[in-house]
């Protein structure tokens, strides 16, 4: 009886995942552990309070480990304004204004959209992660993980992750408070690919977001996206004009 | 623009020659109408149209910045009409090795996190961000600047003030500026050699204290043209971010040059000229893209008088942005802002054309 039961135990902590090791993986489809990535977005805002007239956002990023900059190429009225993130600090600047305004970490980028959301993601390095169970997201077999940040840096506080068993690509998120409640939730698909580190893998090509208590969306549209180093310079405040 | 500025930028684009360059950028038409209520002579009403470019030519590790503007302002007798054709702003930026960066040029040189003023930045102490509508030309310089992780210094030789007033803005000068920068701060230190005669030191601090709060500080110290004695000019401020984007902002500040009772020196449209003053400030998300508003109330804290300054921008179809800006003076007839005039109403439109 023993024996079976230690070797049940076995069993199971052998299929147990390693959560790092998942998140890892699953960062690269999403910009994470990369030495530079720069890549487009173009970002709609949808549901009963968003005005359909309003024109979708093209995004420019340009990300190297924990610095993001995102430049809007569209629409007109917008074109030119930047948003720089160093870690937990951010700028803002847009034609007209005299110097870069910092702004805090709550400033959305439009609708749902953190800029946590859109530069590239470190979850590996920003969240604890712990392997909750199995659970089957549309059919399809996938880790569901626990994250929870490691520092006030990260843009949430508590994640759950789905990460395709195996693709090894997230699936979908919860975004959760400290408290545990449901802030937004977000799905993702990976049409693109790109070359990195000598091989082809696979890279999100579209996220929707939706707030837990509206109908609000905003989907993200990927493309464009070339690996390569971005020099320092490019997220130095005092270059943001 | 100084002689010697034009060649460095011609070295710079040189330096930079290889792969072809990327084009992009902004234009934009304004057209707007300023009506006053004047206490002092101010021409009323101004129609003015103008004509703003950023135009960039980009390739990597190099980067040309030129910022054409033309200005045609029609003012009642017998205030004469203006107009002027400038390029604001004309730079090159080349990356060297080693985190090495140079740019050449003209460029508007501002930094600091103030609102109201910078009292940190020794050519800049007005870099006109209280005012929407105000276009801020850059000064002639060269300046290189070394970024290696959370370090960044940069030195700095401004030639000439360019089209910045010469009574406000020193030249020439140099300046040296060293920023660390942290998780969720960045400090910096700056020293000026020669700026009306003496060095100028000056600082600032800003700090991410939550997911909504930022608070800053500014500091600097030296001689002004019209106050040869040394004075420190400090500003205090914090802003709050709503969870809409909203932020709500406050700053003190106190210029050690301004004068106790400001109505006996001469007053002048948009310049602070007292001692002590307190604003407050509440604006929309700078994200949102169909409309941005502010209203900014700033108090003198000797004479009482005050501010209020309502400035909104509406889209109105995909090229056509309009916006209006109120100012309203409050206080005393011989207080420092209501003395120049009472109320200002500017009404107008901008057209992006590309």
């Amino acid at each position: 009886m023993n024996l079976l039961l230690i070797l049940s135990l076995c069993t199971t902590l052998a299929a147990a995942p390693d959560p790092a090791q998942l998140l890892q993986r699953a960062d690269q489809a999403r910009g994470g552990g990369l030495p530079g990535l720069v890549w487009e977005i173009r970002l709609h805002n949808s549901g009963s309070q968003t005005n359909e007239d309003d024109p979708p956002m093209r995004l420019l990023i340009k990300a190297a480990g924990e610095a993001s900059l995102v430049e809007t190429l569209e629409p007109l009225n917008s074109k030119g304004a930047r948003m720089l993130q160093v870690e937990r600090n951010m700028w803002l600047t847009k034609p007209g204004l005299k110097k870069p305004v910092p702004i805090s970490p709550r400033q959305r980028l439009s609708g749902q959209a953190a800029i946590g959301d859109i530069a590239a993601t470190n979850y590996a390095k920003d969240y604890s992660a712990a392997f909750l169970r199995e659970e089957a997201v549309d059919g399809e077999r996938c880790y569901l993980l626990q994250l929870a940040a490691k520092t006030r840096q990260s843009t949430y506080d508590r994640v759950l992750y789905w990460i395709s068993a195996e693709r090894g690509t997230a699936v979908q998120a919860e975004f959760q408070s400290l408290s545990g409640k449901k802030l937004k939730s977000a799905q993702f698909d990976y049409g693109n690919h790109l070359e990195a580190q000598g091989r082809t893998v696979p890279f999100v090509s579209r996220m929707v977001i939706s707030d837990a208590l509206t109908d609000a969306k905003t989907t993200l549209e990927y493309s464009r996206i070339v690996v390569k180093a971005v020099p320092a310079s490019t997220f130095d405040v005092s270059h943001l004009e | 623009m100084n002689a010697r500025v034009p060649l460095l930028l011609a070295l710079a684009v040189r330096a930079a020659a290889g792969d072809p360059f990327q084009a992009s950028g902004t234009g934009e038409l304004w057209g707007y109408a300023t009506a006053t209520d004047r206490v002092v002579e101010l021409p009323t009403p101004q129609w003015t149209g103008e004509a703003r470019g950023d135009l960039r030519l980009t390739r990597e590790g190099a980067e040309v910045v030129l910022r054409p503007l033309v200005f045609e302002q029609h003012n009642p007798e017998p205030f004469a009409d203006v107009d002027q054709a400038y390029l604001s702003q004309a730079y090159a930026r080349i990356q060297l090795d080693g985190g090495l960066t140079f740019t050449g040029g003209r460029e508007l040189l501002t930094w600091g996190p103030g609102n109201l003023r910078s009292p940190s930045n020794p050519l800049y102490f007005d870099a006109g961000r209280a005012e929407p509508l105000r276009e801020v030309p850059g000064v002639d310089l060269a300046r290189l600047t070394w970024t290696h992780g959370p370090v960044t210094a940069m030195v700095a030789r401004e030639q000439d003030a360019g089209r910045m007033d010469r009574a406000t803005t020193p030249g020439p000068a140099s300046l040296a500026k060293l920023d660390l920068r942290g998780q969720d701060s960045l400090a910096s230190l700056i020293v000026a050699n020669q700026v009306w005669g003496a060095p100028f030191y000056g600082g600032f601090a800003q700090a991410t204290l939550a997911e909504a709060w930022l608070a800053y500080g500014e500091i600097g110290s030296g001689q002004r043209p019209q106050d040869p004695s040394r004075k420190t000019t400090s500003l205090l401020g914090a802003t709050y971010t709503l969870v809409n984007g909203q932020t709500l902002g406050l700053e003190w500040l106190r210029d050690g040059h301004g004068a106790a009772q400001p109505a006996a020196v001469a007053v002048q449209a948009g310049a602070l000229t007292g001692r002590d003053h307190a604003s407050l400030l509440w604006q929309s998300n700078l994200q949102d893209s169909g409309h941005y508003w502010r209203v900014m109330w700033t108090t003198n804290l000797q004479d009482q008088g005050s501010q209020v300054l309502a400035y909104g921008e509406l889209s109105l179809s995909r090229r056509i942005t309009g916006f209006v800006s109120v100012t309203r003076n409050l206080g005393g007839e011989d207080s420092e802002f209501a003395s120049v005039f009472r109320t200002s109403v500017t009404l107008g439109c901008k057209c992006f054309v590309f």
